[in-house]
């Protein structure tokens, strides 16, 4: 079957980044932070895929567990793959914004501690799968993490509104009355990164999601293999099953 | 341009590099695995209709 | 494993399979989780999930408070700073109750008045002794609407 998907996304993504950081890094400067709210264009739109990724790894472990088709767990793993990656993305990024504004790299407010707890909640998650061998075991606890693990999103997204901190609380204000507190032209640079950084994230778990269906492949190949050699040397007449 | 234009071009590269070296991982893995599918057909074809008919029905009497 | 129980038989049984895979990447997965829980841990030990209190609050939980390493949040009025000595004084308020605060170092360019700041340090008296100075901004953004703004944004941040 010939793949004719992947590599325009991938083309159209690179595009689309290209424009997003071009447009990022002319925009206009902020009145009290300068150049520096051109960071806002990288740090929101790797949080949200953040948010995206994890949501996406709490709904193909459901899809699992309803079908129990094998895709949807390597979909499920791809995509906690990429929220720890793109969680990475943001803290680091987040970290350089926050030195020449905030005064300090990192505090431990709210906002901030629930991040970093995600990354122990989904490297548990992706060590966890790496510590069972059965497929259909991994497949089924790692969905129930995974499901779990969404409860995350919520809770980081609403920790800058239940609990006292440094970092800001959302300029696109979604609760209550829709309204989005900075400049019109900030709006529409965030729009169009935070689209590129979507298909970004829809590219990455395709091609992830493609070598972990060969790394599966790989593996039911070596059990067969054993399993074969096993068979050869136990029952000459073969047959597992009379 | 202010004092922080070139920061901020440092820090939009250091997280592309970031994303950027995921996605040649993902590459280098692509590559490594390129026959995978094509050897997985080989052992299908030479194990015996008995042994495929026991792993295939493996996953399904586990459910 | 996906080899289910064989049937019983005379052969002996194989030996359960493991993949061979060495065990180092897991360990050291566990190693770094653990090694990030304890340090999660430890920069929240003994804080709670609000991160600072406010002039009024500390008014009224003086007894509690006072003489413990706490963090106070409010708006910075009245900045004396000495460039030289990085020598540093300001009001920290909330409208309600408001502190003097003293502060040695650098801090951030969005310090300035009004802004929202958070500091770390003790009382001894009534004056707050920060070790520990962080600048809260607003989540809006906005471009400059006039020259004058523009002008004075571009002196501020060269």
């Amino acid at each position: 079957m010939k793949d004719r998907v992947t590599t325009p996304l991938g083309a159209v993504t690179l595009l689309l980044l290209l424009v997003a950081v071009g447009l990022g890094l002319s925009s206009p400067l902020d009145v009290n932070q300068g150049s520096l709210v051109r960071l806002m264009f990288v740090h929101v739109p790797t949080a949200w895929v953040s948010y995206l990724a994890y949501g996406g790894t709490g709904l193909f472990g459901l899809l699992y567990l309803i079908t129990r088709k094998r895709r949807w767990d390597r979909l499920a793993m791809a995509s906690g793959e990429l929220g720890v990656l793109f969680t990475v993305a943001t803290i680091v990024g987040g970290m350089l914004w926050a030195k020449p504004t905030w005064g300090t790299y990192w505090v431990w407010d709210a906002r901030l501690t629930t991040t970093a707890l995600s990354l122990v909640v989904y490297g548990g998650y992706l060590l966890i799968r790496a510590m069972i061998d059965d497929p259909e075991r991994r497949a089924r606890v790692s969905a129930v993490v995974g499901i779990v693990g969404t409860l995350y999103v919520p809770i980081n997204y609403m920790a800058v509104e239940w609990w006292r901190g440094v970092h800001q609380t959302q300029t696109l204000k979604l609760l209550g009355k829709v309204r989005f507190d900075a400049a019109p032209i900030y709006g529409w640079v965030l729009l169009i990164a935070t689209a590129a950084f979507t298909l970004l994230y829809i590219y990455l778990l395709r091609v992830r999601g493609i070598v972990a269906a060969r790394d599966e492949a790989r593996e039911e190949r070596e059990l067969m293999n054993d399993l074969q050699g096993d068979l050869n040397s136990l029952t000459p007449q073969g047959g597992l099953r009379g | 341009m202010d004092k922080y234009a070139v920061y901020v071009i440092v820090v939009y590269v250091v997280t592309l590099l970031l994303l950027g070296a995921y996605l040649v991982w993902l590459a280098q893995r692509l590559r490594a695995t390129r026959n995978e599918a094509g050897l997985t057909e080989q052992v299908r074809a030479t194990s015996t209709p008995g042994n495929q008919t026991s792993s295939r029905q493996t996953p399904g009497k586990r459910g | 494993m996906t080899v289910p129980s064989s049937p019983p038989s005379s052969s002996p049984l194989p030996p359960a399979r493991r993949r061979k895979r060495s065990p180092l990447p897991v360990v050291l997965g566990v190693v770094a989780l653990v090694g990030l829980t304890g340090f999660i841990a430890f920069g929240n030990l003994g804080k709670s999930l609000e991160y600072f209190v406010t002039p009024s609050e500390y008014l009224q939980q003086r007894t509690e408070l006072e003489g413990r390493p706490i963090r106070i949040g409010g708006l910075v009025k009245a900045v004396q700073y000495n460039p030289q000595t990085l020598d540093l004084r300001f009001t920290v308020s909330d409208g309600g109750a408001s502190f003097p605060v003293t502060y040695n170092g650098a801090v951030s360019d969005l310090f300035k008045e009004n802004q929202g700041v958070v500091v770390r340090g003790e009382f001894t008296g009534d004056t707050f002794h920060a070790r520990e100075l962080v600048v809260k901004h607003s989540e809006e953004y906005n471009v400059p609407k006039t020259q004058a703004e523009l002008k004075d944004l571009l002196q501020r941040t060269e």
